[in-house]
């Protein structure tokens, strides 16, 4: 047996070779394939800045690992029996790192006890804003209305030591910013629409995208749920975090991977059958897929390190294109006589595949064009995929199969037909413009939203759960924040009091439902300095003499202001647990200096930068990142407008210009029938419709390729792009069907595009045999 | 002073405990404070703290209402506004207002399991924080509570409320000695509704 060393095949051996190798070496260091679940993860980074980048992440690595639990019932009591031992299980569980329930009452002790040291230089930020504006008198009038308010709890060792209850002020303005919450036997209580609503926040031990949140904390969660609600079903169970809607993601996507596999397999072996009427073809087909895959994978691996499951999603459908190569070598061989030879075929079609093979990696590389990590990933998981896939049939298939089938393919009558579809121009001429005139009012009719929240599945249950919780505790996550930055921890804390005075204005105004700064926690220097002066004039101000004398107070007890007070410094702050709940809005050092963030909630529209105070930036990372993808948006219809444009002056310069159009007409045709679709469904055009219509053209050059170059058997071609058409719209129209918006755009663009090119690919024909004749 | 609450204390708390015939007269004392939902009345306050030469004195008025809450006017020696409810309060002094949570400050909260319960003449509910006893009769009555439960017992010793056919004083007493009078006069139940005018307070 001779063995026939050609060039692809040894490229083949050497990839697969390689492949192998790197997925050993992977699997052996970390015992599983990193496949990454993040949606996120496919898009670019919103933030160049590394700094706001820095807090952008640092919001959401916190936001991400948070987990609410809200237990409704009629009486608090009977939402404490159900929290207790549910509470109690979730705190046995390691995958939770932290369970807040009860407020410890002591807390208020040992902050008062932090901050007694300093207390000489505090101010409460309002004391502290008043006082500037309108003189120190403004604190003796303040503790004198304290002083007899039928809500203060004032006793004389309080009086001895703050005669003007500044600390008392001081201390009471640290609270909890929910203004709904109140604490009831210790747990923190949300009354609304007559039922008591207990309050449990969870922190994640591990990332939600992580596997081992998703297979450890949510069944965990879950039966303490469940036990809870066998316990008492009158209660109202309601919980919500980015972990169910991680999982929710993960496991959609892992459905949809089995259902459009399994239907794209069905699909194919259907197929397979009635062509071939054998099952060796098939199996023979599988190999390119397989060889394919493995390659891609290893890719991936090597370039990006880890493998998005969406990449394996998209990816391993597109690889399914791979059949095409197949498919017209196995259709030629059956198509031919009994002296068939493998290189009879490769001749025949090789031209049209490697053709077809560049212009498909032209395409996917315009996708690597685009800044999307995600997409990047996918172009190289395709392209290289479908260079193996090609390789695979030139270089291996030649060597399995050796002898001609003769016998006639059943399809190839009806491709035959399938051809003379265009025969008639009129029939042509009025299609197209029935076509045309169907499309018109559906592009009319598109429109474009780049909202990033659209892109997400998300299922309407946890929406529902998730949007109930946010109106019963006015807890809600926009991400929204304002970066503070400054060139020494002086700077930044005095321009996060500033921020801070800003925004309670804004809040004062109804922009913004309220914020959370370190304003309170940590004042300034310069506040401090500023605090201590006035603190320390106290003794000798007629206001405050004036108030001891009305209360009966002897005024040597204002000498406790003048004490020096410890300045109170970040590195103390930091050191002591009073901090705990507040370090994450602490950045620390940056590459410029430091940098604090104040988290703002509730607010109606972003901040115009100019009025922002100094050494602020307003970062809404939600709207940032809607922004990029509109930008992308535009920036991709330039491309499958540039992408036309190319392909169609490299088809003149090698046809002549009519044929050109020609072959050209199918894609432009699937492109306008595809985004027409989109418009009759009222489906916003994102930047994924875009990406579709790319690939979309890919195919269409692909099909009018392989007919305009495969000149002597037109009849199996033309049932090779029929098959491989039929496959593709089998497993694409599944992906249409996905509850992922990404690629149900994806999906819906590529079925209603290669179902449009299938119908008109035989134009090509046309023109071919008016050459001929 | 303090000893002589105490003694009175442990003596209310034997006599409670020993007479049935007391839950009778606290059945009285409920039925005429629950009589309207709403109560209207003058308050005098005297603080006497031991670190000052002299008693607090501050005069205003209070209007409550069992659904919306404590709505608490003090008109001398300073002006200022106090509105309570079951969740939060609400400080207003000239043109300053301060919103606080029960939850910021837990003595808040005391605020509202006591004023609440004995405006509301539910009785019971205080037993829930206080130990009660019952002394005098249905003409003039006196009970005694004792804060069994933090944080009230940290904050106040003894509560002691006088009345008649309505609630006449009520004296707070904490561990320093320090002690609060609250006298109410030109008590007000009609209408057992709020007016516009009143409802108006209670509107954040």
């Amino acid at each position: 047996m001779r063995f026939e060393a050609r060039p692809s095949t040894i490229a083949w051996m050497i990839l697969v070779i390689l492949a192998v190798a790197v997925l050993w070496q992977t699997l052996s260091s970390s015992q599983r394939l990193p496949v990454q679940t993040n949606m996120l993860a496919l898009l670019p980074a919103a933030e160049q800045d590394p700094v706001a980048a820095l807090a952008v992440s640092t919001a959401n690595e916190h936001l991400s690992r948070q987990h609410l639990l809200l237990i409704g019932a009629g009486r608090s009591t009977d939402a404490i029996a159900i929290a207790e031992p549910l509470i109690a299980r979730l705190q046995q569980e390691p995958v939770f790192t932290a369970v807040h329930a009860r407020v410890d009452t002591s807390s208020g002790e040992s902050i008062a006890r932090f901050y007694a040291p300093y207390r000489n230089a505090l101010l409460s930020p309002e004391l502290q804003q008043r006082v500037q504006a309108n003189g120190v008198a403004v604190l003796s009038e303040q503790a004198l209305h304290t002083l007899f308010s039928p809500a203060s709890a004032i006793h004389s060792s309080l009086l001895a030591n703050d005669p003007l209850l500044l600390f008392y002020d001081f201390l009471l303005s640290l609270g909890n910013s929910n203004q709904r919450i109140r604490l009831e036997a210790g747990y923190p209580f949300i009354h609304y629409a007559g039922r008591d609503y207990l309050l449990i926040r969870l922190e994640l031990a591990d990332s939600p995208f992580s596997i081992n949140a998703q297979q450890q904390a949510l069944p965990a969660l879950d039966a303490a749920l469940l036990a809870a609600r066998t316990q008492d079903p009158a209660a109202e169970l309601l919980d919500t975090g980015v972990l169910r809607f991680a999982d929710a993601g993960v496991r959609s996507a892992k459905q949809e991977v089995s259902t459009i596999g399994a239907g794209s397999l069905i699909g194919v072996v259907l197929l397979f059958l009635w062509v071939f009427r054998s099952g060796w073809p098939l199996l023979l087909t599988v190999l390119p897929i397989a060889s394919g895959f493995v390659v891609a994978l290893a890719a991936c691996l090597r370039v990006f390190g880890d493998v998005h499951l969406m990449t394996l999603v998209f990816g391993a459908s597109l690889i399914g294109l791979s059949v095409d190569y197949s498919l017209h070598f196995l259709i030629d061989r059956q198509a031919s006589d009994a002296n068939w030879q493998a290189g009879d075929s490769l001749r025949r079609m090789g031209r049209g595949l490697w053709l077809g093979v560049a212009s498909s990696v032209t395409a996917f590389m315009a996708l690597c064009l685009t800044p999307f990590p995600g997409m990047q990933q996918m172009a190289l998981f395709c392209s290289a995929g479908l260079v193996t896939a090609a390789l695979t049939v030139t270089g291996v298939f030649p060597l399995l199969l050796r002898h001609g089938a003769p016998g006639t393919a059943p399809g190839l009558g009806m491709a035959r037909q399938w051809l003379q579809l265009w025969q008639s121009p009129l029939r042509l001429a009025i299609t197209i413009v029935i076509v045309v005139a169907l499309a018109l009012p559906g592009l009319m009719r598109l429109h474009s939203n780049d909202d990033i929240r659209l892109l997400q599945g998300k299922p309407p249950a946890l929406l529902a759960s998730d949007a109930r919780i946010r109106e019963i505790t006015g807890i809600d996550s926009s991400g929204a924040f304002l970066l503070v930055e400054g060139e020494s921890e002086a700077t930044v804390l005095q321009r996060n009091d500033a921020a801070s005075d800003w925004l309670r204005q804004q809040q004062q105004a109804g922009h913004i439902s309220g914020f959370d700064s370190l304003s309170r926690q940590l004042p300034s220097p310069a506040r401090q300095q500023q605090a201590a002066a006035w603190l320390a004039s106290l003794p000798q101000d007629p206001a405050a003499l004036a108030y001891a004398a009305q209360i009966g107070l002897d005024p040597a007890t204002l000498a406790v202001y003048t004490q020096p007070a410890s300045p109170l410094t970040v590195s103390d702050w930091l050191a002591n647990d009073v901090s705990l709940p507040w370090r994450k809005l602490w950045l620390g050092e940056t590459a410029r200096g430091f940098a604090t963030m104040i988290p703002v909630r509730g607010s109606t529209a972003a901040p115009i930068n100019e009025a922002l105070p100094e050494g602020t930036r307003w970062i809404d990372p939600v709207a940032d990142m809607s922004g990029l993808l509109e930008t992308y948006r535009e920036r991709a219809s330039g491309v499958v407008m540039a992408a036309f444009a190319l392909i169609a002056l490299l088809l003149v310069l090698r046809y002549r210009p009519r044929r050109a159009l020609a072959a050209m007409a199918p894609a432009l045709l699937a492109a306008t029938c595809a985004l027409a679709v989109a418009g009759w469904l009222d489906e916003p055009v994102t930047v994924f419709h875009l990406l579709a219509l790319l690939l979309v053209l890919g195919f269409g050059l692909d099909y009018s390729l392989f007919l305009l170059e495969n000149r002597e058997h037109p009849q199996s071609t033309m049932l090779a792009i029929l098959c491989s058409g039929l496959t593709t719209l089998l497993s694409f129209g599944l992906l249409a069907l996905s509850s992922t918006p990404a690629i149900h755009a994806f999906g819906i663009i590529v079925l209603t595009g290669i179902a449009t090119t299938l119908l008109f690919a035989p134009i090509v024909q046309t023109t071919h045999n008016e050459v001929l004749s | 002073m303090r000893w002589r609450l105490t003694i009175a204390a442990c003596l209310s708390v034997l006599m409670a405990s020993s007479v049935q015939a007391d839950d009778g007269l606290l059945e009285t004392i409920s039925a005429r404070l629950s009589v309207t939902p709403v109560v209207r009345a003058a308050i005098a306050q005297d603080k006497t703290l031991a670190i000052l030469s002299r008693p607090m004195h501050s005069e205003g008025r209070l209007l409550f209402s069992r659904e919306h809450g404590l709505y608490w006017v003090i008109e001398t020696p300073v002006a200022s506004e106090t509105l309570v409810t079951r969740d939060r309060l609400l400080q207003v002094t000239g043109s300053h207002r301060r919103l606080m949570t029960v939850a910021e400050q837990p003595a808040l909260a005391a605020v509202g399991d006591i004023f609440f319960p004995i405006l509301s003449g539910e009785l019971d509910a205080l037993r829930e924080a206080f130990s009660i006893s019952v002394s005098g009769d249905a003409a003039q009555w006196q009970l005694l509570l004792s804060p069994t439960q933090a944080p009230l017992n940290r904050f106040i010793h003894t509560i002691t409320l006088d009345g008649g056919t309505d609630l006449q004083r009520m004296t707070m007493t904490d561990h320093n000695g320090d002690t609060t009078v609250m006298s109410f006069a030109d008590v007000q139940r009609e209408p057992a509704t709020l007016t516009d005018s009143e409802l108006a307070h209670f509107a954040f």
